[in-house]
């Protein structure tokens, strides 16, 4: 993942997603989570089948920000700490950050970092209701979404400590169309779009951390 | 002829361009290690040692011993007075360009 950031706190902020943990970790939760749900989705009609995927999801998504600093922390000691050094991770956002910096033309630095990883997933969950809550879900619907999808992620993070690359964009919108292609059954198609997020994700992450460790071999000794 | 005169009183601890840089850079990221500092500012190790010496010396930065996971790990930070001189120095060096 390349980062061009101009402030040294855009820099260290970046440096946190520099391993690819936090791309495979949320991954690998999407995975599980809709992985979980596919089986006996099917079995429920459309219209309880998106309202139950969406609280799951939900919880999904609360339980992984809930803890997924302390994974990721334990990790990193684990994996890559003292490859690189260290320095501290982002700050959490503030409550309304995320709204002040979407309002500004040109938020200050700290502030737009901070708010990142709160306006992402604000995103993907205002997405995901629409697609688990549409009436009569036509199949036109998938593939607007994921493009509609792609291009606000893209916009949102372009600035960010982790920006998704164009390509990355344009692999989620042209996924809608497996849908059409497919003509998948209503009841698991968002469970479906979140197993491919899932599994694009984790790919994503899994390589940059292959890439990382092979760049940067362990060191004996701390870093001073 | 005043702004040569504050420019010399500049305080000459974060008036040093490495040293500002590290300053700079805790200011921004927070707490930062020594291997981190060595990449981002391109110093060399001896050279960051001295700097964050005389750093510490004036009580800008704190320099602190802990653990990541069984690794030790040494971490840098600002103070408070490293803080406030930060700020003071960006504010008259502002003050001193823009006359």
């Amino acid at each position: 993942m390349k980062v061009d950031v101009a402030s040294p706190g855009g820099r260290a902020a970046a440096y946190w997603f520099s391993d690819g943990l936090p791309d495979l970790l949320l991954g690998i939760t999407l995975l599980i989570t809709a992985t979980a749900c596919l089986p006996w989705l099917s079995h429920l009609s459309a219209r309880a089948a998106g309202v139950i995927f969406f609280f799951i999801a939900s919880a999904a998504f609360l339980l992984h920000f809930a803890f997924e600093r302390r994974v990721l922390e334990s990790l990193k000691a684990r994996l890559t700490y003292p490859r690189t050094g260290y320095v501290q991770p982002p700050e959490e956002a503030e409550r309304g950050a995320g709204l002040v910096s979407l309002s500004l033309s040109e938020p200050p630095r700290r502030q737009n970092i901070t708010s990142f990883r709160a306006r992402v997933v604000m995103i993907c969950w205002a997405f995901l209701y629409i697609g688990s809550n549409a009436q009569d879900n036509p199949a036109w619907l998938p593939p607007v979404l994921t493009t509609a999808l792609a291009a606000v992620i893209y916009l949102a993070s372009r600035n960010s400590e982790r920006p998704y690359s164009w390509w990355s964009a344009v692999i989620l919108a042209l996924s809608g169309l497996l849908f059409v292609l497919l003509s998948l059954p209503v009841q698991i198609r968002p469970s479906l779009l979140l197993m491919f997020a899932g599994l694009w994700l984790a790919a994503q992450g899994g390589c940059t951390l292959a890439d990382y460790l092979h760049t940067n071999p362990p060191r004996k000794d701390e870093s001073r | 002829m005043q702004a040569a005169q504050d420019v010399l009183g500049l305080d000459r601890i974060v008036h040093e361009p490495a040293r500002l840089a590290i300053m700079l850079i805790l200011d921004q990221a927070g707490e930062a290690d020594f291997l981190y500092l060595q990449r981002e500012g391109g110093f060399t190790q001896g050279n960051l040692s001295g700097h964050l010496a005389k750093l510490e010396d004036a009580g800008y930065v704190e320099i602190r011993k802990t653990f990541k996971g069984k690794v030790p790990l040494t971490v840098v930070g600002l103070t408070q007075k490293g803080k406030r001189a930060l700020a003071g120095y960006s504010w008259k060096m502002l003050a001193i360009l823009k006359r």
